[in-house]
């Protein structure tokens, strides 16, 4: 009986997963003996990782409230539904890494959510080394009032980086190789620094 | 149908002439599906260019530029341009078949709209452009003195074919602009047209030595714009001018900033030149000036930079080909008149002056009679 309450216990826990991210499972022993998990800390993986006995997949993330603090890196091919605007943009919310060689089209365009949010200041993409010849146009479909969106370059010559925060804004950059990486080529009511 | 023909070409140059600053592009997002389109278009329109009637260096040059856009270092830039290219070449073989007496009336009539236009500003009544502003200015529809001067630099060699007293309203034109590059152009056509035009050596001493004196009073009147334009610390160009060079054929991204510029040779640049279109973008940074001047002001060298020697060659081989064959005092004295304007203004960078000098080859093509073999 002590046993089967047991059972239930972890399953009653595995089944409602914390606002904070956290999966109430179970484990067996050494001995076989089932033992219930009160804390696990998934740790920043991209694909699974291997701790302790078993291993940990994390490539999934399901529910609706998941939450993650700190710069968190999605794969550039994700297309995620913007905290603002019910909108899809072709980009991820901020906090990302742009892999500009892996984005197929030269058009990006993006929602920002409001101030404060992931999309805040000083939150934004960071735009990694492209193809040579490459050319990237970023254009803000959607704008919440007081967010703003940071790009990066890893390597850019001429200015350091560029937020854009209202609807419209539109800027075109050009790889030219790895010694000047990213040059600004066109620019509308986008603040360059 | 020539009739026909010859009315729409001209509407469509002297649209573009009277037009307010325009900056081209094709408004279509570079790489979307129907800009893909325009370029594969563009390109086998390229190609097709070898079975018109046209002088075979432009047919070399068509190909030459589609196949550079591949070796371009901004390849989107220019495959855009690429489309500007295709489009003149096919105008021009469009007005080669054209009546030019509609033409000139045309760009004459386009000629004294910019003057009046400029009269009005300079009266401080112009209620059009520059409404309720009432700077004293000669700027036309350009807005811009040097443009202006260097749009009625190409327009001259149209309304001199019309009527040679005309060079006394450009004279005054150039004069009121205070541009050394319009007076520059004036004055090698005119002396071009001397040489060819006067036989009696002495006649011709007197007229160029004329030619001379009314030179050297511009200059005197003019000093500050020839003064500009040389010396370093006032935006000089010829420092931009042996900096173009130096990044035509070197590699200076890792140089140090400064008058002589270090790079290894790129052989590529040498003889393909940057790509189409990039001089813009890409020269700052190879000149390690974040404000040089955002064209050469120098199409000939600017062409040099971004095609390289053989796209410079095939372009230079095509106007010294027509040049020769071309015997109207009148038309070799325009194209010198261009030429020297080319040399010291951008109007190939130009909508409102580009068409223009492509209207005078055919033009000159045309007047010269030339036939090439049926295909």
């Amino acid at each position: 009986m002590k046993k089967l309450f047991k059972v239930l216990a972890v399953l009653l826990l595995a089944l409602s997963v914390g606002a904070n991210g956290f999966a109430a499972t179970g484990f067996r022993d050494n001995d076989g003996n089932p033992q219930a998990v009160a804390d696990i800390n998934i740790k920043g993986c991209t694909n699974s990782v291997s701790e302790g006995i078993g291993t940990i997949d994390c490539r999934t993330i399901s529910g609706t409230s998941a939450t993650y603090t700190g710069d968190v890196t999605f794969r550039s091919n994700l297309v995620s539904v913007g905290r603002y605007g019910a909108s899809v943009s072709s980009l991820s919310s901020s906090s990302t890494n742009l892999s500009a060689t892996s984005i197929a089209y030269a058009v990006i365009t993006k929602f920002i959510g409001g101030g404060g949010g992931l999309d805040g200041d000083g939150r934004g993409s960071i735009l990694a080394n492209g193809t040579p010849g490459q050319v990237l146009t970023f254009i803000v479909v959607g704008a919440q009032s007081g967010g703003t969106w940071v790009i990066t370059p890893t390597t850019k010559t001429g200015f350091r980086n560029l937020t854009f925060n209202a609807l419209g804004d539109q800027a075109t950059l050009l790889y030219v190789n790895d010694t000047v990486g990213w040059i600004v080529v066109a620019l509308e009511s986008v603040t360059v620094s | 149908m020539k009739k026909t023909l010859s009315i729409f070409a001209a509407l469509f140059l002297s649209l573009l002439v009277i037009a307010p600053s325009i900056n081209y592009s094709i408004p279509l997002i570079v790489n979307s599906y129907h800009w893909v389109y325009l370029v594969v278009a563009m390109g086998l329109l390229g190609l097709l260019v070898w079975y018109l009637e046209i002088h075979p260096l432009l047919k070399a040059l068509s190909l030459f530029l589609f196949v550079s856009c591949f070796f371009s270092q901004a390849p989107y830039l220019s495959f855009n341009a690429y489309v500007l290219v295709v489009f003149s070449i096919y105008l021009l073989f469009a007005l080669r078949h054209c009546d030019f007496k509609i033409v000139l009336n045309f760009v004459e009539a386009a000629f004294w709209f910019q003057i009046l236009l400029a009269v009005m500003q300079l009266m401080g009544r112009d209620k059009l452009l520059n409404f309720d502003r009432n700077d004293h200015v000669f700027l036309g529809t350009m807005l811009q003195y040097m443009r202006f001067a260097s749009l009625l630099a190409v327009i001259a060699p149209f309304v001199i074919l019309k009527n040679r007293l005309y060079i006394i309203p450009l004279s005054i034109a150039c004069a009121i602009s205070q541009s050394s590059t319009f007076a520059m152009s004036l004055f090698a056509g005119a002396m071009v047209y001397l040489l060819l035009t006067l036989r009696e050596k002495k006649k011709l001493i007197m007229a160029m030595a004329l030619v001379a004196v009314g030179a050297g009073i511009y200059a005197a009147y003019d000093w500050g714009s020839f003064r500009g334009a040389i010396i370093p610390s006032n935006g000089g160009r010829l420092l931009s001018w042996w900096a173009l060079l130096q990044t035509w054929v070197l590699n200076t991204e890792s140089s140090p900033a400064g008058p002589n510029l270090q790079g290894p040779f790129n052989l590529q640049w040498f003889l393909a030149g940057h790509g189409m279109d990039t001089f813009l973008p890409l020269f700052p940074i190879y000149k390690h000036d974040a404000n040089p001047f955002p064209q050469a002001h120098n199409d000939w060298l600017q062409l040099l930079w971004e095609t390289g020697i053989i796209g410079f060659s095939l372009v230079a081989g095509y106007a010294v080909s027509v040049w020769r064959k071309v015997k109207d005092p009148l038309i070799r004295a325009g194209m010198a008149c261009i030429a020297v304007d080319m040399f010291f203004a951008f109007p190939m960078r130009l909508t409102q002056s580009m068409f223009l000098i492509v209207a005078f080859l055919a033009m000159a093509e045309q007047k010269a009679g030339f036939k090439y073999g049926r295909q």
